[in-house]
């Protein structure tokens, strides 16, 4: 009973493409909800740090330039959970889909 | 609180006379809180036993240490024939920080005893091995890492 | 009688996470286990009394991976029980849905890993390959395929759309297809019935004396599932059948498992079309409202997982967290169950509990100051036994 299920499905596999996606030639697009790469809208930040206080793995810290108080997410302390987005009064932080993040060097990952 | 519940709470009454301090029902969870004193444990195991028959669940021994001066301990339990949750809660002072062990009564004790041993320092007297457990071996004797200061 | 003793581990390829294990054997029969526990210790349950409870949350999701859905769900319902805070009925199916979702592609994971312990590769790809399709839409619900961050105090972040909905139907009537053909290949191959019958014996008796939990107890007919018997989240509206098998040997845990991934697809279909509309979170104080403690049993992949918090009135951080999870209650059933097999079959008993060490060994830890040097000579070693 098992033997010809699994002969027919071995039959069937010898003539389909191998399930494997050939990456980096080939690039899946994860669906608009995936938690990637954090998108920071500077003008809209107000400098109030409640991202910082709340990140669960103390990886924002707020930075001063011309601009006014900013976040800096260092990517290799964080880990996606987007309390940051949730928190924000202004809405300054938004979900991205991008999950290329490797760099060369540790300190790249600090995104400025 | 149905029957069975208060079939419980008074067999824990006859038993235990003085060694049970009061009980607390949860509507919410189904749960039952009894408490005891803590020389009362090894008879209120066997009560339980006694009351399904041998079908019960021991699911673990929290000690908590809340900043007194005493740890309190809940042994969670829950009994299969009256589908009952029941937290066994007993205390004791940090100065004297001593406790039955209940390996004999339920074997499914054996390694939260341990675990509460390294963690909290209550020596369980009549465990077959209380050696620790997750630390590791050159970490400081006297050194209880869940103890408050 | 000689006895050798075989170490297994810390780092072994038979096991997927690091125990040490010493048998005794007698030839190819073991005679005594001693397991040693606290490689993956990480000192999670002090951690957590310093971290605000929403902080503490993703430490908690991060106990274990793959049943990082149950730990967060048992946090977030004894957070809520000591806060005295309900959340919305939507809520809680959709953290039903995911929670069985994190089920099946758990059960699917393990049935893929036991057939690899035994070279049955092929189909140890093929389970992973259907695996996947469970993987997507748990990344299209949650934003994640393994780290789900969807149970929040008082609700859950994300609500479902409808496309979502059609979607994930589409995908599980799907599988299921494909695991009934599995159940076929697990109850009647030859390769796998040699390997897993009649190995790892497990009375009933000594399972429900030695505290064991999930599929370990209901394969040897101890029926007790958390979702049966202590209602939480949807399944007091939506009931669920507990497997059990009667067989008390590692192809019935196995069995236990297929039979469940089956049925939390059959929970999730029901879940789907009987979702009520409303939302999804309610909001919570930052701040424990009241001093008392809250406690929340769930059934995770690999058994009955407890999460008990004890909190203090207007402080944001627990006093004391505790967790006990399924693999640590385990323990001593396995050790029982390897006793009396042959060493060619540690890894197939072994395999059928669904050890998660990760989850075993989180208790507390505080920075050393300290670190006393203690010389332990061989005769000691020997005498470590936890009997």
């Amino acid at each position: 009973m098992t033997l010809p299920s699994l002969l027919r499905r071995a039959w069937s596999n010898l003539f389909k493409r191998p399930a494997t996606v050939q990456y980096p030639f080939k690039k899946l697009t994860p669906p608009p909800t995936y938690r990637g790469r954090h998108i920071l809208l500077k003008e809209r930040c107000v400098g109030c740090g409640l991202c910082s206080k709340v990140c669960p793995a103390f990886a924002i810290t707020m930075v001063s330039t011309e601009g006014g108080t900013l976040p800096t997410i260092d990517l290799g302390k964080c880990i996606f959970c987007y309390q940051c987005e949730e928190v924000c009064p202004r809405g300054a932080i938004k979900r991205g889909i991008d999950y290329e993040l490797a760099t060369w060097r540790r300190e790249d990952l600090i995104k400025k | 609180m149905v029957e069975e519940h208060v079939e419980l709470v008074e067999a824990f009454k006859r038993g235990l006379g003085g060694g049970f301090l009061s009980y607390e029902y949860d509507a919410k969870r189904r749960a039952l809180k009894l408490f005891v004193e803590r020389g009362a444990l090894t008879k209120a195991f066997e009560l339980i036993n006694e009351a399904c028959g041998g079908e019960y669940h021991v699911t673990t021994i929290t000690g908590a240490d809340l900043g007194g001066d005493e740890v309190e301990f809940t042994y969670s339990l829950w009994l299969l024939p009256q589908k009952l949750r029941v937290m066994i809660k007993t205390k004791a002072p940090k100065s004297d920080p001593r406790l039955r062990s209940l390996v004999s009564v339920a074997p499914a004790t054996i390694l939260y005893e341990r675990e509460v041993h390294e963690m909290l320092g209550v020596v369980f007297e009549g465990h077959p091995n209380l050696e620790r457990l997750f630390l590791p071996e050159d970490w400081p004797k006297n050194f209880y890492p869940l103890r408050r200061k | 009688m000689s006895t050798t003793k075989v170490i297994v581990g810390p780092v072994h390829p038979a096991l997927h996470e690091p125990e040490r294990f010493v048998f005794k054997v007698d030839g190819e029969v073991v005679v005594d286990v001693e397991p040693r526990l606290g490689y993956v210790h990480r000192g999670i349950e002090k951690a957590l009394t310093e971290r605000s409870f929403t902080q503490g949350l993703y430490l908690i999701e991060r106990i274990c991976g793959i049943c990082n859905v149950a730990h967060t769900l048992a946090a977030v319902q004894a957070i809520e029980d000591a806060f005295n805070v309900e959340p919305p009925k939507r809520a809680k199916y959709l953290r039903t849905i995911v929670h069985e979702l994190n089920r099946i592609h758990s059960h699917l994971l393990l049935l893929g890993v036991a057939c690899e312990l035994i070279g049955f590769d092929t189909l140890f790809m093929l389970i992973w390959r259907d695996r996947e399709a469970v993987m997507d839409i748990i990344e299209m619900v949650t934003g994640n395929r393994v780290m789900s961050a969807y149970n929040i105090i008082g609700g859950v972040r994300r609500n479902v759309s409808d496309h979502e909905v059609l979607e994930m139907k589409k995908v599980l009537e799907a599988l299921v297809e494909k695991v009934k053909q599995y159940k076929e290949v697990f109850a009647e191959d030859p390769t796998i019935r040699a390997r897993f019958v009649d190995v790892g014996r497990l009375s009933r008796a000594k399972a429900l004396a030695l505290g064991a939990v999930g599929p370990t107890a209901r394969g040897s007919g101890v029926k007790v599932d958390v979702r049966a018997e202590e209602p939480y989240a949807a399944f007091d509206e939506v009931p669920l059948n507990a497997v059990v098998y009667e067989e008390e040997d590692s192809w019935a845990r196995l069995m236990v498992r297929i039979d469940e991934t089956l049925e939390s697809a059959r929970v999730i279909e029901e879940c789907l079309d009987k979702m009520p509309t409303g939302p999804v979170r309610v909001r919570v104080p930052e701040v424990a409202p009241q001093s008392s403690e809250g406690f929340s049993v769930v059934e995770a992949p690999r058994g009955e997982l407890l999460h008990h918090v004890y909190t203090e009135k207007g402080n944001d951080k627990p006093l004391r967290y505790r967790v006990r999870t399924p693999t640590y209650a385990n323990i001593p059933s396995v050790c029982e169950m390897l006793k009396g097999g042959y060493v060619a079959d540690i890894p197939a008993a072994l395999v059928s509990i669904d050890p998660c060490f990760s989850c075993t060994d989180r208790v507390a830890l505080v920075d050393v100051r300290t670190s006393e040097r203690v010389s332990v000579d061989l005769l000691t070693l020997a005498r470590r036994y936890w009997r």
